[in-house]
């Protein structure tokens, strides 16, 4: 074979097998009794990184008519509109079985730091609990509270807060 | 005969009871609350003489108890005259007290900083000190100064030559930055801890001062860190895969007090700071929050809503007899226990948010912000400080704050960017 | 009952050493104030000068003390003040004299011939030839005595008045002061502080503050003006000073 055309395929070679590897550095060495790795690429099972996916996001959107259910001022408890939209959720949940959900309660600013971190478990659990019972998995269905950390509205007036106090079920891996 | 000796010695004895019997006048001092004028002229010892002398006059302004002059636009002195300044000069500046001292370097390449206080009106010396420091250590030496002259003026224990932990806080409120970040009191030395990429909130530092815990977002979920100061590395504290958060140290620093959100439930569990299995302390439906140790490591108060509302109690540090102690009308969260040990600061939420503080057992409560949304106290180490963060309406970060436990003006901390969750560490040894 | 000539002799000899005592007592005690006092003591403050300091007295200064201690480890040491000798300037130098027992009873007080008012006016010079005719050896009653003390406290009240808060709890303790004046009206000795009452922790948190406050009254509020008269008496004056102080 021409030699140009041997450096040339080994060139490739290498390059492409450059870039099969796509996982980046390996984990940190644990410093205490338990410190899973925390790189988001990873496909460790044990990781502790989630992994969003948007495409799926937009799906749920799109079939379930939304990812979001609200709540009233310091309330967890789920109206009728909620329960519908969870509902439909549930329903694609079960249609798309290779994927998990966490599901994220949120908070408005009027509530101080801690006391909203645990309203937001409060409010993702009671979504987490509905979707249970129309079917979903306990296993595919993770809760996690973002207190007041991940406002959607900025203001500071009823509207705003209304938006704020929410439910969001994220489709992950 | 026997009669007139006795009526003489009786008539003496009365003269010495009368006498002995009389008491001397009381002189009553007013109790002028004004600030004390101190001046702080510049200090020999170039260039770091003046910076020095800038440092302890910003300090004791920010006790909200001197008015200092300086060190601009006063008369410098020679080393000589720190000791033995003119009073007579000094009073007819119209000030109380002077703060003097000097920089020179020494022979194996140190630098000492010595501090002097004097008592202007009086005319005399009233407290000296001296430290040897290396690098930019100086600048410890001019809040060791500013501490000596606080305490010996107060009679408070010092509080100067500390650090603050807090979140500093950048970007919109829907897409914020956050990251942890420690500072000396003064704002100086500011640095960030995280890089800003995961979510963090509510850092805290162990009594020692060589510590954090603090919750960082990672895999969408709060987890209580551990991070070393010194070296800058960290872990995770508790194991398994829960949602946790508000943690704080005890006392002896051997333990992390925290919460942990399940099932709709949230209770306040312990570990060891060293790592291991948590144990629970708290089991009442409802949410329970924002635990805090008393300084004896006997006591810790924290938030509960499980009579309805966010309320404060207190248990004994296994656990035990949960007693309510805020009475007062409105919700009261985040509650944290002064290291003077006798009271509690809170926010307390009634419409607006608000700093207050109780005793420990409850009552005697008093308000000492007046914001629209001021929440998550730290104590001074003195205990006679409050710092907290106020939250604006609409659009801007918060900012941090630290307000007098005797009632008196918040004043703005200076934090490069906006900050919350701050932490007071305890007074650097 | 009649006495024989022992117990005349015995009671009679008696009688004669406790007049000889009280006398010697009574008169004593005037001695013992009148020792001389260690001489030019008195606090004198200097006339007002320019803001600018005084050129320094050229002394040959000992170099810096070198033994000031690290931070981040032990805790700082004393630093050594700069050693120098004390300059020619007036400085209360005089250690605090221990405090003097109480005056030992004496006679019944007499009715003084001074009127009561004879304070008011204290403003104008107290001179022999301005006053009205009076003994011409004043007695220290105890009305003296009290008007005397009022005065001295309504002058330096002024003082007082601007002594700054210390604490909500301050007023909790108490301290015994004792000045020694000169005739002139100043101190010959920093106040001494004879004793405090109070709880403890407050006497150790508010003391010193306190012993503060009542060094810089007398400081700013001196020299008092006083009967010259009523100095140094017999059976008293106002060269030696008690008093308690407290804040509001």
């Amino acid at each position: 074979m021409n030699k140009t055309v041997l450096i040339g395929m080994t060139a490739i070679a290498l390059t492409l097998g450059a870039c099969a590897k796509r996982t980046p550095p390996p984990e940190q060495v644990p410093q205490g009794p338990v410190t899973p790795p925390v790189d988001p690429n990873s496909t460790d099972p044990n990781s502790l990184e989630v992994v969003e996916l948007p495409a799926l996001q937009a799906d749920l959107v799109a079939k379930a008519g939304s990812d979001t259910v609200y709540f009233g001022t310091d309330e967890y408890s789920l109206d009728q509109a909620s329960q519908a939209t969870l509902a439909a959720q549930a329903r694609w949940l079960i249609a798309n079985p290779n994927v998990r959900a966490s599901i994220e309660g949120h908070a408005d600013e009027r509530g101080t730091r801690e006391y909203n971190q645990a309203l937001g478990e409060r409010r993702a659990n009671a979504a987490r609990d509905f979707l249970v019972s129309q079917g979903v998995p306990t296993s595919r269905l993770l809760v996690t509270s973002w207190g007041k950390e991940r406002p959607v509205a900025q203001g500071s007036n009823e509207e705003a807060w209304a938006q704020n106090r929410r439910a969001v079920t994220m489709i992950i891996r | 005969m026997r009669l007139i000796i006795s009526v003489l010695l009786a008539g003496l004895a009365g003269a010495a009871i009368a006498q002995d019997a009389q008491e001397p006048p009381e002189l009553v001092g007013g109790s002028v609350r004004t600030n004390t004028a101190i001046a702080v002229p510049v200090m020999p010892g170039a260039p770091v003489g003046r910076q020095v002398s800038e440092i302890i006059a910003s300090d004791l302004r920010s006790t909200g108890l001197f008015t200092p002059i300086g060190p601009g636009g006063l008369p410098g002195y020679s080393v000589e005259e720190a000791g033995n300044p003119a009073y007579p000069n000094w009073r007819n500046a119209g000030v109380a007290a002077l703060v003097s001292g000097y920089v020179e370097t020494r022979a194996d390449g140190r630098m000492t900083v010595a501090c002097y206080l004097h008592d202007v009106t009086a005319g005399r010396q009233l407290a000296n000190q001296g430290f040897a420091v290396s690098g930019n250590d100086w600048r410890r030496a001019a809040h060791k100064c500013a501490d000596l002259v606080y305490s010996r003026l107060s009679g408070q224990q010092p509080f100067l030559d500390t650090k603050v932990v807090y979140v500093a806080e950048t970007g919109p409120k829907t897409n914020r930055q956050k990251r942890v970040a420690i500072m000396d009191s003064d704002g100086s030395n500011h640095r960030y801890l995280t890089i800003g990429r995961n979510t963090v909130t509510t850092p805290r530092f162990s009594p020692r001062g060589d510590k954090l815990v603090y919750v960082g977002y990672i895999g969408r979920r709060p987890r209580v860190l551990l991070f070393d100061v010194n070296s800058g590395t960290e872990r995770l504290l508790i194991p398994g895969n829960h949602i946790t958060f508000a943690p704080r140290f005890s006392p002896d620093g051997r333990d992390v007090v925290f919460s942990m959100a399940n099932g709709g439930n949230t209770d306040i569990y312990i570990v060891s700071a060293s790592g291991g299995q948590p144990r629970r302390l708290t089991s009442a439906p409802g949410a329970d929050t924002s635990p805090s140790f008393s300084p004896d490591g006997r006591q810790i108060v924290f938030e509960s809503d499980r009579g309805g509302t966010q309320q404060l109690y207190v248990m004994g540090a296994d656990g035990s007899g949960q007693r309510r102690i805020s009475f007062g009308g409105g919700r009261y969260a985040s509650p944290v226990w002064s290291p003077a040990g006798n009271l509690v600061a809170f926010t307390k939420i009634a419409g607006p948010f608000r700093i207050g503080v109780m005793n420990a057992g409850g009552g005697g409560e008093r308000i000492l912000t007046d914001g629209w949304q001021d929440e998550g106290p730290s104590w001074a180490p003195n205990g006679q400080f409050v710092m907290f963060h106020r939250t604006p309406q609409g659009a801007g970060t918060a900012r941090l704050y630290a307000v007098p436990v005797s009632g008196g003006n918040a004043r703005i901390m200076p934090t490069p960017v906006g900050g919350s969750d701050p932490s007071w560490s305890p007074l650097n040894n | 009952m009649r006495l024989d000539r022992a117990e005349w002799t015995g009671t009679g000899a008696a009688l004669l050493f406790h007049v000889a005592l009280i006398g010697a007592l009574s008169m004593s005690l005037a001695q013992v104030d009148s020792t001389p006092e260690p001489p030019a003591m008195e606090v004198e403050f200097v006339e007002e000068v320019g803001l600018t300091a005084a050129a320094p007295q050229s002394i040959p200064v000992p170099p810096p003390p070198s033994q000031a201690p690290e931070i981040g480890q032990a805790h700082p040491i004393e630093a050594p003040p700069i050693v120098r000798p004390e300059p020619p300037r007036p400085a209360p130098v005089a250690r605090p004299t221990p405090p003097k027992p109480a005056p030992p009873s004496r006679p019944a007080p007499r009715v003084s011939r001074i009127g009561d008012d004879f304070l008011k006016g204290i403003g104008d010079a107290p001179s022999r030839s301005n006053a009205p005719p009076r003994p011409a050896a004043p007695t220290f009653s105890a009305q003296a005595r009290a008007s005397v003390g009022s005065a001295i406290l309504r002058q330096v009240q002024p003082c007082a008045d601007r002594q700054p808060f210390i604490g909500e709890d301050a007023n909790k303790i108490r301290l015994r002061v004792n000045l020694k004046l000169a005739r002139s009206g100043r101190l010959t000795r920093p106040p001494a502080i004879l004793g405090m009452s109070g709880d403890p922790d407050l006497r150790s948190k508010y003391g010193e503050l306190l012993e503060d406050q009542v060094r810089r009254i007398f400081a700013e509020c001196t020299p008092l003006r006083l009967p010259a008269d009523l100095y140094d008496t017999p059976d008293g004056g106002w060269n030696d000073f008690t008093f308690t102080y407290r804040v509001n």
